[in-house]
Parts: structure tokens; C-alpha cells; sequence
């Protein structure tokens, strides 16, 4: 080193200067992270933050089969069934989910979720993407078992989880098997039902 | 020790300080070299359907681009133009806009002049000449989209430039002259964001109102806390609202956005399609929006609106997000009768197909369009009938909204039932030719009965392909030149055609195709019909007209008669 030229010197630190330049920003959050306590976690992995999406989406499905079917929602007549499968479709689990997610995407989350099914009730669950036919295929397969993969859409990368859903309760499967517009009506508790798809962009 | 002097001597000195300079000059040149030359004409093959006729045609024009590469959000948009007949020799023309330097967008402490918009007149050879300067239509500012209207019912299409800044509107005054007329009518809208704008008879008024949409409110000290390495999206910025003017009839307008019912200041506009969409005889609006859901903003006739986007699912996609939308085109693309939308997106486009009962499907899966855009990011998309098969196909312009490098363009078929393949190679050389897309239309600029194309791109040229057919086909068309009784383009003129057994519905609109209005004649690819039986046109104001026995393959001029 003491024996390179000032002036090459200068042409190097230019070259590494302007390859500084060329970055758009410089990152503050490391400044602030190497004064912060190492344990301390400073960001989220996409992983993560879909498991926590799903958590709480899963939450709220529950709570929703608690309001709107009841513990027990054993169908005691056809005209029982009458009045709560109008009742339900009006606000049934895919509307309700569907629902929320436009309620979410109308203010600015950068995220979007939405399920799908082999056998749809609604066109609108049906499978809108190679991975989501992929996903529906492959999933019932590996009981419990997410897939998480990279995915581009309209050349725009995404971060894609998608979750099985299952019949949780008895009352899933009878609405589904009693609903004139299912395909399927031999459902049973437990059964592999469809997924839900939650993606993240990674490209703003 | 050996001394540095003696150790390398004077030869030594002077190659190390060479080098040292020419480090120094590379890393300007490197900046530099990110935008790339204009591209030269692509060479056809001998059976390619498009050609390239840019050069041949006598257009000259390179997009002016202000920085070393995509810096921020402002820069990754384009502009476009549009295609209209000003001086009504039954040829159309082009307009087409640049940028220039602007303050906190691009590079700082460039000392460039802003290089002119331009107005190419058809020569009606194939050939175009730059008529610029005479016409007065250099523009100014920082220029992203044209519309062309008859706003004073001279029987002249005039146009409005959306700019980021001050927009403009240029009277044309029917001798080969535009005015600037911004300021006395009152449609500057200088504090906006202008990227989209198109001419509507909201109010059914008889004169035509002028809707702007506006993006975002750019400040280039924002910086993106989730990806330090590329520049903040959409959602770091305020949105800005659009904006409608109506037309007073006297030469001037008054914003009237919110008593319209209109005003949503947190959307982020990228283009507006005004469209009879319910086909009750009054424009409707589909405003395309970046990270927030589009509108579909329903009219009463009053020029009352109302958004209706959710609830009829054309405001998401099919996967439920609200990604960056960047056009609509329109066309029945399922032959049922009703206007269906196509839209690009920086993410998934959607193909939103009208059901019964008035909401929309989102058939982007099915269709085969989600497989054939997937690692595409689509800007100016555009139905067009480039076989004349009566069904209508698409073009789509793709580019990265990040990078300068280019990507290949799409030229999709449709099989009449509203399933696309890719129709690339029969297209042509130009769709293996990766280019920076942005805007696009569809036009016939030498009345051959089959449509062209034109196409902008970020920082390069732009290009005009003719369509010159397929050997030995056998199809038929139908052009429609649709005027009004002011002689105007008879926006919303509603169209029934049958012929060899089929009908086809469609509307005269103002097309857009992101950055772009296309051509403003109603073109039909028939197929094999070899007349049209009946043509029913129902004109905007109210009354029909109803023709039989047309005869095909030429341009029919059709007038509304006075009351």
C-alpha cells in the first residue's frame, strides 16, 4: 500500500465511490441496530409474518363458526336447514373471509389472502393461479402441512403461503353438504376442504 | 527502501496516471451508459404479420429521459400520446409526448432543454412529417397523456395533455394551429399529478366534460423503510384525487369532483376509460389505481356518480389484492354482448368478464392470460381484432418498472370464447424484441382495413407497426367513422352489427391503453361475412338509426341527424 501512487489510489476510491453512489439509499435502520441490544430482533421473516397472518385469520374463523353456526350446529329438520343456510350464505365462512380480505386490501395492507377449494361453492374460490392448482393437488396429501414458495405474478414477486383447511367442526362439513351449489356433498369431520392463501409482495 | 520515483520512474508516472483518469471518466460514462440507444428498426421475417415502419413512416422520435436509470416512482410511468385526424383528411396523426428536466425528479443539476411533444401529420402515402412548430404543439412540462375531444363543437379535435404539473389544453383551430387555451378555460389542475385524462359528456349536456386523473404526491426526500435498495412504492406517498371539469359550453369549465360524487383523494390514478358500461345511454368511469382498489363509478345520467367496483368485483384481482393497475382496455371478448375489461397490472392483471346481472368475473386464470403474463410486468395493454376474425385479441406492452434492460411484448389470440394463446410468432420479429414498454394503441393509419399498432417506451423510440395480414385470408371489416351532429367523435354511440349469423355489440369510446388514446373509429373484423345484414347505431343524444345490406371492407361514415 505505501507503494501505490496517489493518483491510482484516487482512481480506485472514485470507482468504489461510484458504485456507493449508484445505491438509491443508504439503510439508517443498521446505524440504529448496531447501538440496539443484540438479542433484540429487528425484522420479521416472511415466513413468520404469514404464520401470524394465519393465526389470526384462523382466530377469527373460529370466532365467526362460534357467532354465526353455534357450538352444536346439528341441522334438526329441513326447515331448520331452510332458514340457516339462507341465514349462513348470506354471511357464510367464504363470504365473510372474502369480505374481510377486500375490507383490507381497500386500505393499503400490503399483503392479501383468500381461499380456494377443489370444490368450490363460488367461482371465486376456485383456483386463480398455477401454485394454487398445485397447492390443491399436493396439500390433501400432507395432512397439516403448509407450502411456502417464492412466486411471480404479472412479474411481480410474491412470497406465497398457502395453509390446508380442514373441517373443524361438524358444522363445516353439513353446510358444505347441505349447500345445493357444493359439488361435493360427502364431507366428514376432518376432512381436507380447501386452503387459504396468504401472499406478501416483495417488489413495491 | 527504494524511493516511489525511482521505483517507477517517469513512463510509470504517466501510465498510472492514465489509469487513474480513465477510472475516474468510466464511472461517469458508466451512469451514463445505463439508458440504452435507440433501438434500431427491427428486421421482419418474411411471413411476420407486424413490421416495423417507424423509420420508413418519418418518425423521428426518441422519449427524453432525464436521469441514469429508473430513480424513483415518477421516472418508472413513461408517456404516450395519442392518435387522432386533426385536420380531418380522414388520416390519422400522431401525437406524441416527452418529459424534460423537473425539479426533485430528475437528475439535479442537469442543464438539458426540454425537447418538444410531437405532431406527426399523415401524409396518407404511409409516410408522416413532423408539423410541430407550425402547429404550435411542442407542449411544455413534464408531459404523460393525451385525450382528444371536440370540446367546442367546431367539428375539430382538440387535445389535453396531462402533465406532472400544469396541463394543458390546445384548441385546435381547425387550419393546422393549436391555441393554448389552459388558462382561460380553466383546466390547468397545476398542483396534480397528471397521468391519464379522456373527454366525456357526463351530463348529457350536449358539450363535453373533461375528466383528469392525478397519481400521487411525489416528495423525493421519501425513503423506503422495507427495501433500501430500490425506491419507495406507491403507498409511501399521498394519493391525490382525480379531477372532473365540466363543460360550460362557452369555451371554459368548472371542477365539479365532488358535487359529481367523484372526489377520493387517497386514490392514486394511473388512467381512466370512460365507457357505457350498464349500455343505459350515459358514459360511465373505470379509473385504474396504483395499491388501492380501482373504481368503477357508475353514472345516473345526471352526471351523478356513484363507485360501484367492489360490489360489482372489478376493484381487486383475483388473488383479493389492489396491486398496481395501470389500464383498462375494452371489448367484448367472450362475443356475449357486453364490454368486458382487460387490465395490466405491476402484479396480476385481471380480464373482468360482465355476467349476467350486471357484476363482473375475474376469468384472468382461466382465460390462459395468468400463465402468459406471469414474468411480465404489463403496461399498455390493447384489445385489438388483428386477424379480423371478429373476436378481439390482445397486445400488451411489458417493461420492468426498476430496470432499463427490456422485455418482450405480448400478442395474444383470442379463440372467440375468451381463451388467449400466444400469437408471438406469427406476430413477428418485434415480439422477440425486448423493448422498455409503456404506452400503446390501436389504429389503421393507412386505412387498410387492418389495424397497427403503436407502441412508447421509457427512455428509447417508439414503435409503429403495420399490420400487413396474413396471405390469403379471407376476413373481413368493417370501419365506422361515428360523428355526432357537431361533426365530434360521437362518444358513447351505441353499435349493434349482425352479419354471417354473429352480432357484435360494441360502443364508440375514447381507447386508452395506458398513456395512450388509439384510434377513435369503430374498427370490426367480421370473419367470414360478407355484408352486414343490419347496423343499428343509437346515438348519445337519443334517437336510432338502423342500416341494412352493408357493404364490407370499407370506411362508412355515419353522421347523427339534426333533431
Amino acid at each position: 500500500m505505501k507503494l501505490l501512487p496517489a493518483s491510482l489510489a484516487l482512481g480506485v476510491v472514485a470507482v468504489l465511490f461510484a458504485g456507493c453512489a449508484a445505491r438509491s439509499l443508504s439503510d439508517k435502520s443498521d446505524e440504529s441496530a448496531a447501538a440496539a441490544p443484540a438479542h433484540l430482533a429487528d425484522r420479521v421473516s416472511y415466513q413468520r409474518m404469514a404464520d401470524g397472518l394465519h393465526a389470526v385469520l384462523r382466530a377469527a374463523n373460529a370466532a365467526w363458526l362460534e357467532a354465526e353456526a353455534g357450538d352444536s350446529p346439528v341441522f334438526t329438520s329441513p326447515s331448520d336447514f331452510g332458514s340457516r343456510i339462507s341465514d349462513l350464505n348470506r354471511g357464510s365462512h367464504g363470504a365473510f373471509l372474502r369480505r374481510a380480505a377486500q375490507e383490507i386490501a381497500t386500505h393499503g395492507a400490503e399483503f392479501s389472502f383468500a381461499i380456494r377449494s377443489p370444490w368450490p361453492i363460488s367461482p371465486l374460490g376456485a383456483a386463480q393461479t398455477g401454485l394454487e392448482e398445485e397447492a390443491l393437488t399436493v396439500l390433501p396429501r400432507s395432512p397439516g402441512e403448509p407450502l411456502f414458495r417464492d412466486e411471480q405474478l404479472g412479474g411481480r414477486a410474491y412470497f406465497t403461503a398457502v395453509y390446508p383447511e380442514t373441517a373443524t367442526s361438524a358444522s363445516c362439513a353439513d353446510c358444505h353438504n347441505r349447500n345445493t351449489g357444493s359439488p361435493r356433498h360427502d364431507f366428514a369431520d376432518g376432512d381436507f376442504m380447501g386452503v387459504l392463501v396468504i401472499r406478501i409482495p416483495r417488489e413495491f | 527502501m527504494v524511493s516511489k520515483r525511482q521505483f517507477l520512474g517517469r513512463r510509470g508516472w504517466t501510465w498510472h496516471l492514465l489509469i487513474s483518469v480513465l477510472a475516474l471518466a468510466s464511472t461517469a460514462c458508466r451512469a451514463a451508459a445505463q439508458i440504452p440507444p435507440p433501438l434500431p428498426p427491427v428486421s421482419a421475417g418474411v411471413n411476420d404479420r407486424f413490421i416495423d415502419v417507424t423509420r420508413q413512416a418519418g418518425i423521428g422520435f426518441t422519449h427524453q429521459f432525464c436521469h441514469d436509470g429508473i430513480m424513483n416512482i415518477l421516472l418508472s410511468n413513461g408517456a404516450g400520446g395519442a392518435v387522432f385526424d386533426y385536420d380531418n383528411d380522414g388520416f390519422v396523426d400522431l401525437y406524441l409526448l416527452n418529459w424534460g428536466p423537473l425539479d426533485g425528479v430528475t437528475k439535479r443539476g442537469l442543464k438539458v432543454a426540454r425537447e418538444p411533444n410531437r405532431l406527426y401529420r399523415n401524409r396518407g402515402d404511409g409516410t408522416f412529417e413532423d408539423v410541430t412548430a407550425r402547429a404550435g404543439v411542442a407542449g411544455t412540462g413534464f408531459a404523460s397523456a393525451a385525450a382528444t375531444g371536440d370540446y367546442d363543437n367546431d367539428g375539430f379535435e382538440d387535445l389535453y395533455v396531462a402533465c406532472f404539473g400544469a396541463n394543458q389544453l390546445l384548441r385546435n383551430r381547425g387550419d393546422g394551429t393549436f391555441d393554448d387555451v389552459t388558462t382561460q378555460a380553466g383546466v390547468a389542475d397545476a398542483k396534480g399529478t397528471g397521468i391519464s385524462a379522456t373527454f366525456l359528456d357526463a351530463d348529457g349536456d350536449g358539450s363535453l366534460d373533461l375528466y383528469v386523473a392525478n397519481y400521487l404526491t411525489f416528495d423525493p426526500s421519501t425513503i423506503s423503510e422495507q427495501n433500501p435498495g430500490a425506491y419507495p412504492g406507491p403507498l409511501a406517498y399521498p394519493g391525490e384525487a382525480d379531477v372532473l371539469f365540466r363543460n360550460r359550453g362557452d369555451g371554459t369549465f368548472e371542477p365539479i369532483t365532488q358535487n359529481a360524487g367523484l372526489y377520493a383523494p387517497m386514490h392514486r390514478g394511473m388512467s381512466v376509460s370512460a365507457f357505457d358500461c350498464d349500455r343505459d345511454g350515459d358514459p360511465d368511469l373505470y379509473v385504474s389505481n396504483d395499491d388501492t382498489p380501482n373504481g368503477l363509478w357508475l353514472n345516473d345520467g345526471k352526471g351523478q356518480f356513484h363507485d360501484a367496483g367492489l360490489e360489482l368485483g372489478v376493484a381487486l384481482n383475483s388473488i383479493g389484492e389492489a396491486p398496481g393497475s395501470m389500464n383498462a382496455t375494452l371489448a367484448d371478448a367472450n362475443n356475449d354482448g357486453w364490454l368486458d375489461l382487460f387490465v395490466t397490472r405491476f402484479g396480476y392483471g385481471s380480464l373482468y368478464v360482465r355476467q349476467e346481472g350486471g357484476h363482473y368475473l375475474d376469468e384472468m386464470w382461466r382465460s390462459g392470460l395468468g400463465r402468459l403474463t406471469q414474468n411480465h410486468v404489463g403496461w399498455g395493454g390493447s384489445f385489438i381484432d388483428f386477424d379480423n376474425d371478429g373476436d378481439p385479441d390482445l397486445f400488451i406492452v411489458n417493461g420492468s418498472a426498476f430496470t432499463l434492460g427490456g422485455t418482450l411484448s405480448l400478442l395474444l389470440e383470442n379463440d372467440g370464447e375468451g381463451r388467449f394463446s400466444d400469437a408471438g410468432k406469427e406476430g413477428g420479429a418485434f415480439f422477440a424484441t425486448p423493448i422498455d414498454g409503456r404506452g400503446s394503441a390501436v389504429l389503421d393509419f393507412d386505412n387498410d382495413g387492418r389495424l397497427d399498432l403503436l407502441a412508447t417506451t421509457l427512455a428509447n423510440r417508439p414503435f409503429l407497426l403495420r399490420n400487413r395480414g396474413e396471405q390469403g385470408s379471407r376476413n373481413h371489416w368493417l370501419k365506422l367513422d361515428v360523428r355526432d351532429r357537431h361533426g365530434r367523435v360521437a362518444y358513447g354511440a351505441l353499435l349493434t352489427v349482425e352479419g354471417g349469423g354473429r352480432t357484435w355489440n360494441t360502443e364508440v369510446l375514447c381507447p386508452t391503453g395506458f398513456l395512450m388514446q388509439g384510434d377513435t373509429r369503430v374498427h370490426l373484423g367480421l370473419g367470414s361475412a360478407s355484408k352486414v345484414d343490419r347496423l343499428e347505431i343509437r346515438w348519445p343524444g337519443g334517437g336510432t338509426r338502423t342500416l341494412h345490406d352493408v357493404a364490407v371492407d370499407q370506411i362508412l361514415k355515419l353522421r347523427e341527424p339534426n333533431p
